[in-house]
């Protein structure tokens, strides 16, 4: 009779444990993942303004502009661009007409305001939900071997 | 000549690999005590061959031998001597290298202290390692053999990946691999038990010391990476919850579980099959580790070349490996005989409450690391999981786990008086929680869970300090005999104090530097300056300087506090021309209350109005490599203990420690 | 605990294993693989991106026109500094002695005085050769890496790509017949 007890104490600790852990998971998922947009499909379904979300692409060339710390680009994948704010030192190897993720949300007016960027650190990679966003806009630039580094400031 | 020796030794390896696989297994069912002696014999060839291997790698790299394609791709003629040795093991084929010259370690240091061990536990012991080390020989001369040549040869190198030049990080894969590998003795002894059908006292008691080894090293490393990424990646942060580091992290969590569970089957009797489940998880994850960062199933921002006809291969390894060690344990497991019977509270139950919470948590890691992965492929949607993700998962259930480290020590085995432990415990409690109080009155308020954990870290930090007065019967017996018992404590004991005091160290280091980070960017030209948490710098002047392998520009900022100045940091930015890659060096200053962290940005001063200098003020950072290195000695003390198992058998014996 | 419920309960991790390897098998499945997506190139025109020629070299850069007009017209992205571009080279000076196939060559993130001595000392098989040393071709050419190869038809529109370097057994096996079958 004791150990019959005993083993449904461990039943119990174990079921209270893991179940925690999956309702813990279960409920962060619903509120704290980053979604991956590219630019296309951030004009076509917007998220709401709350939404943290990551959008990649290039930084289409010549839509840097600087004024103190505050850096405006833009976006694109070729088919749309976004145009992003953002305020604070770029990462070494943030480049126009190269891939960036930027992590943020998306203001009512359209306006990306950006928190983070990472940029890719490495000639041969770029992060790959960009090059999954680009090869779907037909404007593919994957990422191969060599040794990976995403950069990022924030 | 010399990187066709190296091959040629890797050839021989995975020939008496074999050899150490099969004629062990065989002899140990026939009986046959010659074939089994076989296993050490060749554990040491196997180490000697492998060593030879390894030089021969290290040779082409310090000589920059570019005929062969590893070192071109990965050094440089003009690379410090240093990174020239490190670049030996920071690229794929070269750590794989590595990793199973440590596997043939492990496997020597078997053979060489195993002399106490039955003899057909050892044998079969050594032929799973050895099968180990078959596969991913194989692995390695099939798909990623470092002694390639290039012909004809470039003339210098590609040089290797400048982040990855740091001294910290020279250190740091080596010391990973050494807990990966140290996991894979674990589970060859858990193999072993299964095919033998036996586990008991004496079992843990062989198989706790290596445990040891590789949860050391393991910590150590995860630390050393760590600090690696707090220093050279220049965010000013130390852990980002990045795939990379949360595979290190998972085998960690499960050897720290282990450890525990080891340490009941070695004194009770008690979670046989549960301990060796756990030998076999924290390798499995160990091989997730090298399998997902190698395969580019998961992108990261510190992975190796990817390649997935790689990736195929080492699936083939894992699920041989993982699901042939668990199927083993599904056929045997269940035929092992019940443990020792313990009470509902007891040292037994608080160890089992603190494997499942750990067991628990790392599952929630396991979950966010792959979940992007399982999102993928079932809807095609990219998705990432960050840091607010393990801060609503991970770190809720560190909750519990901290308050019962606290008081798992004190309970004694079989049978608990909980309400004697925790009045002993009150004064331990009640200054927690006047310091969390104490800290919240000081800040005015403000982030509870950050005040909440601070004084969870000085509960860890007071409770092992009870502990300890406890075992000393600190001011109940005269002063004298307290220090008697002191220098009589067992090394375990120490280990176990320190383990856990570090690891209270560490969280508040970790918690003040997540919470009350403070961050300043601004741009500023010479004469100009910046305030953050009390400190001015001013930029006195920016110059432009050669490195061996790098152009820099240095900045010099004076540092000063109530208007005395204290320090000068010189911040870089680095070009490796090479690579064509920048990178910034950033200036620290390290304090025990905290960092003053600066870093030199990238910008025309002419255009911008002042070149951007970005500055970090990191509270208690130093804490948490102070804390991981506490616990790192509690860890070598521990392994340094002498093996009670067998002396005290049989005789009662007082509270023991767990570790 | 009856005994089936017992060994099913330690059945549970080989189960629970054998899911996960599943899906790190379709993870692996080589259509998801980024390096083995086709280019969006692939019959379409190639980029009219025009490059100056390497200095110091006397050939002329690349120009939209040179990408139409001869049977076959075969363009390699390389750089010195790129260890299995050296490796493939033979193959392209076996390439180069085919009469119906024009070379073209773009020295990509290079510096001049390398591009050339690599040249100089492993020889060389292109017609003309564009350098590009901001790697500008990365964006036009969508390529991951050097080396990369295109393969052009007389209209200039590229119908095979490959990627990394050309050795002997790709020559003659793969690279031939396709230059075959462009070539009509």
């Amino acid at each position: 009779m004791r150990a019959k007890r005993k083993r449904l104490y461990i039943l119990l600790s174990a079921l209270l444990c893991f179940g925690g852990a999956t309702a813990l998971v279960l409920a962060a998922f619903d509120d704290s993942l980053a979604f991956f947009y590219a630019p296309k499909d951030l004009l076509a379904a917007p998220p709401g303004p709350q939404q943290a979300i990551r959008l990649g692409g290039l930084v289409e060339a010549g839509t840097l502009e600087r004024a103190g710390r505050e850096v405006r680009f833009q976006v694109t994948d070729r088919v749309e661009s976004v145009p992003v704010l953002y305020s604070g030192v770029l990462p070494d190897l943030f480049r126009e007409g190269q891939g960036v993720v930027v992590e943020g949300k998306l203001s009512p007016n359209g306006l990306f305001q950006a928190h983070r960027v990472l940029a890719k650190h490495d000639e041969n990679y770029m992060p790959r939900e960009v090059a999954e966003a680009l090869k779907a806009s037909g404007e593919w630039q994957p990422a191969a071997g060599g040794p990976a580094q995403a950069g990022a400031a924030q | 000549m010399i990187p066709e020796l190296g091959h040629y030794a890797l050839v021989l390896a995975l020939l008496v690999a074999v050899a150490q696989t099969a004629i062990p297994l065989y002899g140990a069912a026939q009986g046959a005590g010659r074939l089994m002696a076989f296993a050490y014999q060749a554990a040491y060839i196997q180490f000697l061959l492998l060593a030879i291997a390894f030089a021969a790698l290290i040779q082409s790299y310090l000589v920059s031998d570019f005929t062969v394609l590893n070192v071109v791709q990965n050094s440089h003629s003009l690379k410090p001597l240093l990174y020239k040795l490190s670049g030996a093991w920071g690229n794929h084929e070269g750590s794989l290298l590595l990793w199973v010259l440590m596997l043939a370690l492990f496997g020597a240091g078997v053979a060489l202290f195993g002399g106490n061990l039955p003899a057909s536990l050892r044998a079969r012991v050594l032929a799973i390692q050895a099968l180990i080390a078959v596969g991913f020989l194989a692995f390695m001369l099939a798909t990623s053999n470092p002694f390639i040549r290039v012909v004809p040869p470039p003339l210098d190198g590609n040089d290797l990946n400048p982040l990855l030049q740091d001294p910290g990080l020279a250190f740091h894969p080596p010391l990973l691999y050494l807990g990966y590998v140290g996991f894979s003795l674990v589970f060859s002894f858990a193999v072993a038990a299964l095919i033998e059908g036996r586990v008991d006292p004496a079992w843990a008691g062989w198989v706790r010391p290596w445990t040891l080894i590789a949860w050391t090293a393991l910590t150590a490393g995860i630390a050393l990476g760590a600090r690696w990424a707090y220093y050279e990646l220049g965010w000013g942060g130390w852990w980002f919850w990045d795939p990379v580091e949360n595979l290190s992290f998972m085998p960690w969590l499960a050897g720290t579980a282990l450890l525990h569970s080891v340490s009941a089957v070695e004194k009770r009797g008690a979670f046989k099959a549960w301990t060796l489940l756990l030998a076999i998880l924290a390798f499995s994850l160990s091989l997730l580790g090298t399998f997902i960062v190698r395969s580019g199933l998961l992108t990261s921002v510190h992975a190796f070349a990817v390649d997935p006809e790689r990736g195929v291969f080492i699936l083939a390894l894992l699920c041989i490996a993982i699901g042939g060690s668990l199927a083993l344990y599904a056929w045997r497991a269940p035929r092992l005989t019940p443990g020792g019977n313990f009470g509902t509270l007891s040292r037994e139950s608080g160890l089992l409450l603190n494997n499942l919470l750990l067991s628990a948590a790392c599952a929630t890691v396991l979950a966010g690391t792959l979940y992007p992965l399982f999102l993928e492929l079932a809807s095609g949607t990219l998705v990432s999981v960050g840091p607010p993700f393990y801060a609503k998962t991970f770190v809720p259930l560190t909750i519990p786990l901290l308050i019962l480290m606290g008081i798992g020590p004190m309970l004694a085995w079989k049978k608990a008086d909980l309400s004697r432990v925790l009045s002993r415990l009150a004064l331990a409690a009640g200054l927690s929680v006047a310091i969390g109080l104490l800290v919240a009155w000081l800040l005015g308020g403000g982030a509870i869970m950050a005040v909440f954990f601070l004084g969870l870290a000085a509960w860890l930090v007071l409770s092992s300090l009870t502990d300890l007065a406890e075992r000393l019967r600190l001011f109940r017996v005269p002063l004298g005999d307290s220090l008697a018992r002191l220098s009589g404590l067992p090394r375990r004991q120490w280990g176990m104090t320190l383990a856990h005091a570090g690891l209270g160290i560490a969280i508040a280091g970790m918690t003040a530097s997540s919470v009350w980070k403070d961050e300043r960017i601004e741009t500023l030209m010479p004469g100009e300056s910046m305030e953050i948490a009390g400190y001015v710098l001013t930029l006195e002047g920016v110059r432009r300087m050669t490195g061996p392998n790098y152009r820099a520009e240095q900045a010099a900022l004076a540092v000063t506090y109530d208007g005395r100045a204290i320090d000068r940091l010189y911040p870089e930015r680095r070009f490796y021309p090479v690579q064509q890659m920048p990178t910034s060096e950033a200036a620290i200053r390290i304090t025990v209350g905290g960092d003053l962290y600066a870093v030199l940005g990238e910008g025309d001063p002419a255009e911008q109005g002042g070149f951007p200098v970005r500055v970090y003020f990191e509270p208690l950072v130093a804490w948490i490599w102070a804390g991981t290195l506490i616990m790192s000695v509690g860890g070598l003390l521990s392994i340094a203990a002498r093996q009670p198992a067998r002396r005290t058998a049989g005789r009662p014996t007082a509270p023991q420690p767990a570790e | 605990m009856r005994k089936s419920t017992k060994s099913i309960l330690f059945l549970l991790p080989t189960l629970i294993f054998m899911a996960a390897a599943a899906v790190f098998f379709l993870g692996l499945d080589p259509k998801r693989d980024p390096t083995a997506i086709p280019s969006p190139l692939i019959d379409r025109a190639a980029p009219a991106v025009t490059l100056p020629p390497l200095p110091g070299l006397d050939l002329p850069g690349i120009d939209p026109d040179l990408l139409k007009g001869s049977p076959v017209t075969v363009v390699n992205l390389w750089a010195s500094w790129c260890a299995p571009c050296r490796i493939e080279h033979p193959q392209l000076m076996a390439l180069s002695e085919d009469p119906d196939v024009r070379m073209l060559g773009i020295d990509y993130r290079d510096r001049a005085d390398k591009g050339l001595a690599m040249l100089q000392e492993l020889g060389n098989p292109f017609d003309a050769v564009g350098f590009d040393p901001q790697g500008r071709a990365a964006i036009d050419w969508g390529i991951t890496g050097v080396p990369e190869t295109f393969f052009l038809d007389s209209d200039g529109r590229v119908r095979f790509r490959h990627r990394g370097p050309i050795d002997e057994r790709l020559l003659e096996k793969i690279i031939r017949p396709k230059l075959e079958e462009i070539a009509g």
